[in-house]
């Protein structure tokens, strides 16, 4: 004995019909809210095609990474210490998905050797940082994030508004104060 | 008199049913929500162990591959009354079903976690629920119906038939009745429309993360 109402079986069919048609149809127009697991991180939020970092069936590989991140523009851009850890890495072609991951949103850490950020979410909207690498001193041999302040163009800018250290407490209260020229021009 | 008494009894009778049915159905809501409600709680404390999301792991995608053999178990039920339908009813394999039919999706919530971004995981995980929360409905139905059925169980017994048989007749019997059969214009399709959804869930998994 079968169904007793073929139609609602019938109307079943048609809507996992249109659901698939929609899923192929979306995967073509909006890929990343078909498919991604979650948001990119802000530093890859401009990439607009899957298939910059993803190959096709054979997931994300270094290749790809290093097509942007590249042995000269470490060397350019990153602080000698950071430099050398990851020429060595590229050299021995180590996954940088060890280290690295994605999808995690747009406000989350996106390397798995960073630790907490103590400011808050916030401080990379008020001032315009993409990652703590913009302000901050990498310790490559602990493999940690430190304290110690770059000195460039940004924190230049923040230590001359004399906001001092950048706290959720305060940074609140001082988003009348922070304007932040477009200080980040590298895509390291 | 006579009257009245049946009147009340019956009135008597229908709320106790009520009642019996209300909270046998507040039982299975709350062991449901508790049962998610569990998964979750493993995924987020996964997470908390862990430098990413329990879902971006690869043991998430274990969990996942888990999950999805114990739903697979549910398959061979339909799949033997669907390939010998003549035969005597598989109890047995209707046990795995209904036990696997709610121990795979329990997994799958571990794997998915309270993770919503992308339509396609989304839709197979509504899909799944569908599927389970249509099951136990279809359990309660079978379950009252084959309860209804104890006058002719009897007959049978007396009649010297083996209890197997017996269960496979009644079964038959349950399966003609309206509501089973209202039942089956749901369950059914439902439960293909998650099988879609889940190979292209596991299709796009593997474009993009690799095989």
């Amino acid at each position: 004995m079968g169904c007793l109402r073929t139609w609602v079986a019938r109307l079943i069919w048609v809507l996992t019909a249109l659901i698939i048609g929609m899923i192929f149809w979306g995967s073509f127009r909006y890929p990343e809210a078909m498919w991604a697991p979650g948001h990119l991180s802000r530093v890859h939020a401009d990439a607009t095609d899957c298939h910059g970092c993803h190959e096709p069936f054979r997931g994300v590989r270094s290749r790809k990474c290093l097509m942007c991140h590249t042995s000269h523009r470490f060397q350019a851009h990153a602080d000698p210490a950071t430099s050398r850890r990851h020429l060595q890495i590229i050299r021995q072609s180590e996954s940088c998905l060890s280290c690295h991951t994605e999808h995690q949103g747009d406000r989350t850490r996106f390397t798995s050797l960073e630790p907490g950020n103590p400011h808050g979410e916030l401080v990379f909207q008020m001032t315009g940082a993409r990652d703590c690498l913009d302000c901050h001193r990498a310790n490559s041999v602990k493999k940690t994030m430190t304290s110690a302040l770059l000195n460039n163009p940004l924190v230049q800018y923040l230590q001359k508004e004399g906001l001092g250290p950048i706290s959720p407490v305060i940074l609140p209260n001082a988003s009348h104060v922070i304007s932040p020229p477009a200080l980040r021009n590298d895509g390291d | 008199m006579i009257a009245f008494y049946e009147i009340t009894l019956g009135k008597m009778g229908g709320h106790m049913f009520m009642a019996g049915l209300v909270g046998r159905i507040s039982l299975i809501l709350v062991s449901i929500l508790l049962v998610v409600f569990g998964a979750f709680l493993v995924e987020y404390y996964l997470t908390t162990n862990s430098d990413r999301p329990f879902g971006h792991t690869q043991g998430a995608h274990y969990v996942g591959w888990l999950g999805l053999g114990v739903i697979a178990l549910t398959f061979v039920y339909p799949f033997k009354r669907w390939r010998h339908p003549n035969q005597v009813w598989p109890k047995r394999w209707f046990q795995v079903h209904m036990v696997c039919g709610l121990v795979g999706p329990a997994v799958i919530f571990v794997h998915a976690g309270l993770h919503f971004h992308a339509m396609v995981p989304i839709l197979a995980l509504i899909v799944m629920v569908l599927v389970v929360l249509s099951g136990i409905i279809g359990q309660a139905v079978h379950y009252r119906l084959f309860r209804s059925l104890y006058h002719q169980r009897h007959d049978l017994a007396y009649q010297g038939m083996p209890e197997e048989m017996i269960e496979s007749y009644l079964h038959d019997l349950v399966l003609q009745e309206e509501v089973f059969r209202w039942w089956k214009c749901l369950h059914g399709p439902f439960s293909v429309t998650f099988v879609v959804l889940v190979l292209l869930h596991i299709g796009g998994t593997m474009y993009f993360g690799g095989l």
